[in-house]
């Protein structure tokens, strides 16, 4: 608020009292505000992370490339090779459990946003939103870098995904909005009760079962787990993606769409619970 | 005439004191916002109020010294008025631009260098890249860091590193400065210059807010002060008031739990804080103000008398009764007893005597002081009874000094000088 020419500041009992359109523009605003903070955050957990080390920003890539080292070597021993769908197997999980890793990933790094930067809560006035999402960069470049390990992966296998596979990053961000959406929650509910982020981490890897990302959505013999699997949204999230990566093709279209709309609401309503509880959010930190 | 440029209006804020009730109350609320129900006004059980009904305004260009004992609720304020805590009811308004010397070095990156840590820490206080560019020569000169600008900060001295966190801090321009007690930053040269900033700031109309344990930061910078008790405030007052008022509070505490500076060394010397031959005893010992009452506070230079009750079961005829007082940092600042005092030795027969010693228009600064007492016999080497320790008394500060300095010196400087006012 300004009022003649002087920015006033003014602190109130929970003043985060808005609704769901009222979050997305304080949202907007906030994170418009503390751009510079956060790409300077971003920028030095990115560089402190690199620095004094022989290979230097090699390890961005390097490190996720002897990640998959031994999933390579599973699939050239042979162990990994229980028949062929459409899609042979390995690309089949390799590119599902990358598409998969993205829900986890931002879940977690926007539901710890908070308690990570519990210091600069305490010490600074930038918007909690911005220290929440500021993690959000990482997810980002991390995307990024799981693309490029995709690419030389699929290369090394003898597989050629198709064009589709240039918009991953689009392809993978309703899966990032999604654990953005949950991590909104879990930054300011679990600052009152530090285990929930834990809690769900968990909760979300069993998920990850109900969700055909390392088998075949077609060998599934037990009818009730199929329609739990089918009403599930998040399989369209990752079977979407995947088959247009692999295939250049994919059913299940218009379920895709609505869940992608899905995690847009999900994400204003997360935001609008981490507007109602996040005064209480310092005084427990 | 101009809005004030903070408006602390009747502002309260409570804590759980417990983990537990923290949790409990912090799921409850959160369930409550969420149903759309609002959070009960009022303590409940395991709450306490850590602000309660605090009410202060303050003009363009005032600086105000915020002064309690640990856990009276100075930070939690200070945190309100940076945003960091919403109050639990009331309102703040604050106009103009917000520094925040609480975040000096809020942010830095130990591997990165100081000069890539200006950048991180300046943005985090609100700078834009711009501004952190125009302004960098002139905090790299403030920290006085010079070709050290290029070291990682893990290999920085404790103080380069709080210098540079300083610099970047102060150099900005705002109109509302929160300082935490970080005014004690570096050696003495640099923290001359740092009281030269935040005075420089304030003759360009900053309002300042210090929060600060010491009177003597506080009086050097502001010129208004207000003391905060156990969340409460009586509000603003002259410096000089409230640096009174914070001391007498602080005494107050310290005279909970008050050990002399004789400590424990007489104890261990006496292999006790009571003891003697066993045939003589102080059974009771009070301080009494000028009306005759019992007290264990006085107004500073107040007359005051120590009353013994003695029981000798065995007679003395050389008897000296006597008295050391002990401050809290000095042992044995006096000490009066009837043969030095009168040259006269007491007769004391078997039975129960009352002796009263008075100590007329004390100079004893404000502080708290304790007795330490013993009985004598002159032709005797050792203690028939003592007890250290067995009274205390808090001399309150003055509203008619300040400094304490001794009335009875005499004062002349041979310059030629001017006063200021």
């Amino acid at each position: 608020m300004v009022e003649d020419n002087v920015p006033v500041t003014i602190y109130e009992p929970n003043q985060q009292r808005g609704g769901i359109l009222w979050g997305l523009r304080q949202a907007f605003q906030e994170i418009s505000l503390s751009r510079h903070v956060i790409a300077r955050l971003f920028w030095r957990d990115f560089v402190a992370q690199f620095r004094q080390k022989i290979l230097g920003y090699f390890w961005a890539l390097l490190g996720p490339l002897f990640g998959i080292l031994s999933f390579l070597f599973l699939f050239f021993v042979g162990v990994l090779e229980p028949g062929e769908g459409e899609i042979p197997y390995t690309v089949y999980v390799f590119v599902g459990s990358t598409i998969w890793a993205c829900l986890p990933g931002s879940m977690g790094a926007v539901g710890n946003g908070l308690q990570t930067q519990a210091d600069l809560i305490l010490r600074t006035r930038i918007p909690k939103l911005a220290l929440a999402i500021s993690s959000l960069a990482t997810v980002s470049y991390n995307l990024l870098i799981s693309m490029i390990t995709m690419a030389l992966v699929l290369a090394l296998m003898g597989f050629k995904p198709s064009w589709w596979f240039l918009a991953y990053p689009l392809l993978a961000l309703p899966m990032v909005l999604l654990g953005t959406a949950l991590g909104l929650v879990l930054s300011v509910l679990g600052t009152i009760a530090k285990d929930l982020v834990t809690f769900a981490t968990q909760i979300l890897s069993l998920f990850m079962y109900l969700t055909p990302v390392i088998y075949l959505h077609s060998s599934i013999q037990n009818r009730f787990i199929k329609t739990l699997v089918d009403f599930n949204p998040v399989t369209y999230l990752v079977e979407v993606p995947r088959s247009l990566i692999c295939l250049g093709k994919a059913e299940h279209l218009d379920i895709y769409f609505w869940s992608v709309l899905g995690t847009f609401v999900l994400v204003s309503v997360g935001l609008r619970i981490f507007y109602l509880l996040e005064d209480l959010v310092a005084e427990r930190l | 005439m101009s809005k004030p440029s903070v408006s602390v209006e009747r502002v309260s804020k409570k804590f759980g004191q417990s983990l537990k009730s923290t949790l409990k109350y912090g799921l409850v609320d959160s369930m409550q916002r969420l149903v759309g129900l609002e959070n009960k006004p009022g303590l409940r059980p395991g709450e306490f109020w850590a602000l309660q009904n605090i009410h202060f305004s303050l003009e363009p260009g005032d600086s105000l010294g915020i002064m309690g004992v640990n856990g009276s609720g100075k930070t939690t304020l200070l945190r309100i008025l940076n945003g960091t805590y919403s109050p639990n009811e009331g309102r703040v308004v604050l106009r103009g631009r917000i520094g925040a010397l609480i975040a000096a070095g809020a942010g830095f990156s130990p591997v990165l260098s100081g000069r890539e840590n200006i950048y991180i820490s300046g943005a985090l206080l609100g700078m834009k890249p711009k501004e952190i560019k125009r302004k960098f020569d002139e905090i790299v000169h403030f920290s006085e860091l010079g070709e050290f600008i290029d070291m990682p900060v893990r290999n920085y001295s404790s103080g380069m590193s709080v210098r540079l966190g300083f610099a970047i801090a102060v150099i900005g321009t705002p109109e509302i400065l929160l300082v935490d007690e970080v005014l004690a930053v570096g050696d003495i040269a640099f923290q001359k210059k740092c009281f030269e900033r935040i005075h420089k700031l304030k003759r360009n109309g900053t309002t300042i807010l210090l929060v600060s344990h010491s009177p003597g930061q506080v009086w050097a910078v502001c010129n208004k002060g207000m003391v905060i008790h156990r969340g409460v405030t009586e509000g603003i007052s002259s410096v000089e008031d409230a640096c009174r008022a914070y001391e007498n509070n602080n005494a107050q505490e310290r005279l909970k739990n008050a050990t002399s500076a004789t400590g424990t060394s007489f104890v261990k010397d006496y292999g006790g804080t009571r003891g003697g031959s066993g045939t003589a005893f102080i059974t009771g010992v009070e301080v009494l103000n000028e009306k005759g009452s019992p007290v264990t506070t006085l107004e500073f230079g107040e007359s005051f008398t120590l009353r013994y009750r003695l029981r000798l079961d065995e007679r003395i005829e050389r008897g000296i009764l006597r008295v050391q007082i002990d401050s809290e940092v000095h042992k044995a600042i006096a000490i009066i007893d009837n043969y030095e005092v009168h040259n006269k030795l007491m007769d004391l027969p078997v039975g129960e005597h009352v002796c009263e010693i008075r100590i007329q228009s004390p100079n004893l600064r404000p502080g708290v002081y304790s007795f330490s007492s013993s009985i004598v016999d002159k032709d005797v080497g050792v203690h028939i009874f003592y007890e250290h320790n067995h009274a205390k008394i808090l001399v309150e500060q003055s509203a008619a000094k300040f400094f304490y300095a001794e009335p009875h010196a005499s004062f002349q400087l041979n310059a030629d000088y001017k006063t200021l006012h």
